[in-house]
């Protein structure tokens, strides 16, 4: 037999894994296009002091942190709450994204679950959910001390996600 | 009509489980025709976020209107579709596009199969010739035997060319015949409703799990008005309105003195009840106006129980004077006015001009389902009549067709399109003609 004659079977196996991996995929991850670059420029009202602007300036300090969207109105918000505490507890600076909401709202929400974030932005009209390309909330976007966007999680935070990909992250100093 | 009911829940259970969001973005057509056609464009060719293989054109997710809204704003701003692509792409990636542009990574996406086919005729090109030199060689060395022959015989090159000019040249056939080359791409709809499906199920599935645990805190402290509340919200999305009912009772229990916990109990116990508004929702309501005489939501419920009642009359009343008393900025004005206009209108025969105005179509969302088809299928017997008389009103045409497509009336839709097509202007009957197309197959598909 010639080495040859094996092209077609290789050829046949190299497609069947494309085909297997394709079908395991989940079509509903939306991909991320913003990984790898840097943050969209915003500026949106702090949830406590709307008169400050939480800016995409004040993500470039030379520290890693997450940015997490969440609402009061989202339901899977409340699932990874517990999850957010707990970074911020062992020091992780987290800042928030409050998307369509309403302050008083929000607020509430903040005090009965407890306030893991350092900073939060008020995006009433959801433009600036937008321009960091989310599909929905909760996500949770891991942005290096320049403001370059490490990793997006997409929906609620899970234990895996977090030590997997997240704590790396941050740990490493985002380099 | 399985579909129409379908989306009338899925509107309802969105609107209830999104209902504390803020205000949902202007969805309205652009004023300019050639602009809303322009920017329409751009809509059908970009993938919703929430429903995937649903264009951001016929999606109701919160997050289409914002693009909808963002690609209208960027149309009057004077951007051209590329630019306003080039937007989404920045944002979400060649994911969003129907129509992958051409790219370093969409390669083999769009010239693979020439690859793969090209990769095939070289193999069989190469080992065609191999065998025949191969042929050469043995009946040059020695006898073949009878066995040799027919298993050695190949294909001339010639031949293989050929074939392969052929099968392109029949794929080229087939493309034309039943491809259309500008319509994006959309993977067929059954598969992705089971999908979605079993996510719903998964999220029902989530959300029991979390009213489990809050109804086992509640057993154990039952004072908790956090809780309640909670249980309010929860139950709502699942649209449980007993449930929602007796979390308001309990917070009416804790809160003596506030009316709006008895009418929060008196409006689920009348949802629960589809709409009607029962003896007992009746006698909490009545408990709500011993707080708080005068309360606008228990006269609006009175109105609409003297109506339940048959009391065209004494409902219009109720809702008069309480109209009367209102304030012009109070919200419930507009829905409280047109569903007067609606009892009006039933007792007198139908006027000429009857719209649909987007008060009416928030009236209708607040309906019982039954309520709410019955209402439609009115609206839309009027609706045509008046433009039996005026036919060259083409948008007019097309909001019946949408209309009695929502209630499950193809034929009429099929029907109401065509009239459209008459009038249609160039800008139109691309539309037109695609929505026809649409609903042929939505006919086909319906025994």
């Amino acid at each position: 037999m010639r080495p040859l004659y094996f092209v077609p079977l290789l050829a046949f196996v190299a497609l069947a894994v494309f085909f297997m991996v394709g079908l395991g995929l989940n079509p509903k991850v939306v991909p991320s296009a913003r990984v790898g670059k840097p943050l969209p420029s915003f500026s949106m009202p702090e949830l406590y002091d709307e008169t400050t602007i939480l800016s995409d300036d004040d993500l470039r300090d030379g520290r890693v942190k997450l940015l997490n969207v969440f609402a009061e109105w989202c339901v899977p918000c409340r699932v990874e709450h517990p999850l957010l505490m707990a970074l911020a507890e062992r020091g992780t600076v987290i800042y928030g994204l409050n998307y369509k909401d309403e302050a008083p709202h929000a607020k509430r929400f903040l005090a009965e679950l407890g306030n893991p974030y350092t900073r939060i932005g008020q995006d009433k009209e959801g433009r600036t959910g937008i321009d960091f390309g989310i599909s929905g909330v909760p996500e949770t976007f891991v942005v290096d001390g320049e403001g370059r966007i490490l990793y997006q999680h997409i929906g609620p935070l899970n234990r895996e996600a977090i030590l997997e990909n997240i704590l790396p992250l941050l740990e490493s100093g985002g380099s | 009509m399985r579909t129409a009911l379908r989306y009338g829940m899925a509107m309802l259970v969105a609107l209830i489980v999104v209902g504390t969001a803020s205000a949902a973005p202007v969805d309205e057509p652009l004023p300019d025709p050639a602009q809303e056609a322009v920017a329409r464009a751009i809509m059908e060719d970009v993938r919703c976020l929430v429903c995937q293989n649903q264009a951001i054109s016929d999606s109701n997710a919160d997050m289409a209107q914002d693009l909808r809204a963002i690609i209208r704003e960027q149309v009057v701003a004077g951007n051209g579709p590329d630019e306003v692509r080039a937007f989404l792409q920045e944002r979400y990636g060649d994911w969003v596009l129907f129509d992958p542009p051409f790219s370093m990574r969409t390669f083999l996406l769009w010239y693979g199969p020439f690859i793969f086919l090209g990769a095939g005729a070289l193999g069989m090109y190469w080992s065609a010739r191999h065998r025949q030199t191969e042929k050469a060689g043995v009946s040059d060395s020695a006898p073949r035997s009878k066995k040799s022959i027919t298993s050695v015989r190949a294909p001339s090159p010639m031949m293989i060319v050929a074939f392969a000019c052929g099968l392109l040249l029949l794929a080229i056939v087939m493309y034309v015949q039943l491809g259309q080359w500008n319509v994006a791409d959309r993977p067929a709809a059954g598969g992705s409703t089971t999908d979605q499906d079993s996510e719903m199920a998964a999220r029902q599935q989530e959300l029991q799990n979390l009213m489990a645990a809050l109804r086992a805190r509640l057993e154990s402290d039952p004072d908790s008005e956090e809780g309640w509340q909670h249980m309010v919200r929860l139950a709502s999305g699942f649209s449980d309105y007993g449930a929602v009912a007796q979390a308001y009772g309990e917070l009416a229990r804790l809160n003596p003195g506030e009316a709006q916990y008895l009418i929060g109990q008196t409006e689920a116990l009348i949802r629960r009840a589809r709409g009607m508004v029962t003896p007992a929702a009746r006698l909490v309501m009545h408990q709500a106006a011993e707080l708080e005489p005068g309360h606008p939501a228990v006269r609006y419920y009175e109105g609409l129980w003297q109506l339940q009642q048959g009391d065209e009359l004494a409902a219009l009343d109720v809702w008069q004077a309480l109209l009367d008393d209102s304030e012009e900025s109070d919200p419930w004005v507009p829905q409280l006015r047109s569903e007067v206009a609606k009892v009006k209108a039933r007792r007198a025969p139908p006027a000429a001009g009857v719209e649909i105005s987007p008060e009416t179509m928030a009236q209708v969302s607040s309906m019982s389902q039954e309520e709410q088809l019955a209402f439609i299928e009115s609206m839309v017997a009027r609706l045509r009549e008046r433009l039996e008389s005026t036919p060259e009103d083409v948008e007019g045409w097309l909001r019946l067709a949408r209309a009695e497509e929502q209630i499950g009336h193809i034929p009429d839709a099929v029907d109401a399109l065509t009239r459209a097509r008459e009038f249609a202007g160039p800008d139109r009957t691309s539309f037109i003609a695609s929505e026809l197309r649409r609903l042929q197959v939505l006919m086909d598909s319906q025994p």
